[in-house]
């Protein structure tokens, strides 16, 4: 009796469990992030689930994306189009959570496994390789997938995004420096300098009090050597050097200018004043006096 | 006839006087007032510079079929570039001339207050006698390198109060970035005009000057950085 109701049991089991397994029919979604032969690793993506996917082909939203505004419950090419560019916006202005973020290996490719069927939006960051930053563009995808009207459902759905590709680039600065211990009357109006991008002169800037003395480059592709060098100013010798992203370049007299004689006079002319008046006074008094000794 | 003369004389010479008193006392309030206003005007300029800097927002491209797209969204209009290094280039390399803000032609670089005496005056970069007749200049140094140098008349509303100062008061600088460098002052002198070498040598971190009364000497006004 036990040993009936054991096989029974077993028997029970397999058999939900295989119908589990034919209702459920999870989906698995892998991203090849590839830029021609070289696979991408290391790029971050995020997977949001934003509407269930009927068995009759329907869409409906999550309860987060429900307030989306795109029909998409039989949905066309031009609904996605719409659809993506909102979704775009919302999850820059929500940051909803993504069900999952994975990272591509080595080979370029992540995979969620175990997923239900439904409407995904795959995101990715941009990463930098060798000096080229590639930026994966959004995937609005369905699971399960099927490529024609008439082609089979794919429930292992592979898709490689498209990307944009461009060199990484930096932002660089040229700063002058008078170290002449304040002695403007004796420098030029304005000073010229070279950029240089790999010893060739890519670009010639002035600098000038009325730009405070620097000048900034910005987008510069970051795999060339950049340098600046000043066009010589008479009277003054140059010195380069970098820090970071910005080049100082250091005017020193070659001659030290002479000390000024005195400190300027700083005072108003106010000891004429009781000098005049008592004089005045005086005068006034002496005059006084003459006709007190003529009376 | 003597009588009339040596008395009109002395009425004359009184009239001087009196014109001269009200000339210094004139031009004392026009220095003042020109640079309150000036002080008014960098103070907003500064308070500006603090606000946090309004970003435009960026448009994405729309992503076309090709996978070497390389569009990117327009760059933001009238914005300058911003860029920040780790530390202020004053750290990295002292001797970089401090930035100056023009206000009615004149540029200025830093902010001076000594509350104790009342003093709260814009600086301007450079120095000349004209440009000491509207605002207290930089005479030398500067505030990254440790050794620089205020001028000014002893006008009412520029420094004829510097000499009532007393040790250990504090003294604040703020630079055309809204660096602030707070000093204390360490000693009072009354110097010849000819110590041009002394007042400038930079022993002190900040040293402020002006004329005495008599206007033979120099009121000079030695700081030290607050610790």
């Amino acid at each position: 009796m036990k040993r009936k109701l054991a096989a029974g049991l077993v028997l029970l089991l397999v058999f939900a469990l295989g119908f589990g397994a034919f209702a459920a029919e999870n989906a698995t979604l892998t991203v090849h992030f590839h830029h021609e032969e070289l696979n991408i690793p290391g790029c971050e993506f995020s997977v949001y689930r934003v509407a269930d996917f009927s068995e009759k082909g329907e869409f409906t939203y999550t309860a987060e994306y429900s307030s989306l505004k795109t029909d998409i419950s039989h949905a066309a090419q031009e609904d996605w189009k719409a659809l993506e560019a909102e979704l775009s916006a919302y999850i820059s202005a929500n940051t909803p959570a993504p069900l999952s973020v994975l990272l591509t290996g080595e080979d370029g490719k992540c995979t969620w496994s175990g997923l239900e069927r439904g409407l995904y939006y795959i995101v990715g960051k941009p990463v930098l390789v060798d000096g080229w930053v590639y930026a994966p563009m959004p995937i609005l995808i369905a699971l399960p997938n099927r490529s024609s009207a008439e082609g089979e459902w794919e429930y292992q759905v592979d898709v490689s995004p498209k990307y944009s590709r461009e060199t990484e680039k930096t932002d660089l600065r040229v700063k002058k420096v008078w170290a002449d211990s304040a002695a403007e009357d004796k420098r030029p109006v304005s000073v010229t300098v070279d950029l240089l991008r790999d010893g060739e002169v890519f670009d010639t800037v002035v600098l000038e009090s009325k730009n405070n003395w620097e000048h900034i480059w910005t987008g510069l592709e970051a795999k060339y050597t950049w340098t600046v060098e000043e066009k010589a100013v008479s009277g003054y010798s140059a010195q380069v050097r970098r820090e970071g992203n910005t080049f100082f370049v250091t005017n020193t007299p070659t001659q030290p200018p002479p000390p000024p004689p005195e400190l300027p006079p700083t005072g108003q002319l106010w000891w004429p004043v009781p000098l005049l008046a008592i004089v005045g006074l005086g005068l006034i008094i002496a005059g006084l006096a003459c006709r007190r000794k003529e009376k | 006839m003597k009588r009339t003369v040596l008395i009109s004389l002395g009425v004359a010479v009184l009239v001087a006087a009196i014109c001269l008193a009200g000339y210094n006392i004139w031009d004392g309030h026009r220095a003042e007032t020109y640079s309150q206003n000036a002080a008014e005007s960098l103070f907003s300029v500064l308070e500006a510079r603090k606000e946090p800097e309004l970003t435009v927002p960026a448009t994405s491209a729309e992503p076309d079929g090709s996978s070497d797209s390389t569009s990117e969204p327009p760059p933001a209009v009238n914005e300058p570039p911003v860029f920040t290094e780790a530390l202020p280039d004053y750290i990295i390399e002292p001797e970089v001339e401090m930035p100056v803000v023009e206000v009615d032609g004149i540029s200025y670089c830093a902010l001076v207050e000594i509350p104790s005496v009342g003093i709260c005056l814009p600086v301007s970069a450079d120095w000349s006698m004209e440009t000491l007749r509207f605002t207290p200049c930089r005479y030398s140094g500067s505030a990254y390198t440790g050794n620089l140098v205020i001028a000014a008349h002893n006008y009412i509303g520029h420094f004829s109060t510097l000499g009532n100062v007393g040790i250990g008061d504090p003294v604040t600088f703020t630079d055309m970035d809204g660096n602030v460098f707070r000093y204390r002052v360490s000693a009072l002198e009354v110097l010849p005009p000819t110590a041009v070498e002394e007042v400038t040598d930079g022993e002190w971190a900040l040293t402020l000057f002006t004329c005495t009364v008599g206007g033979q000497n120099r009121v000079v006004v030695r700081c030290d950085p607050a610790r």
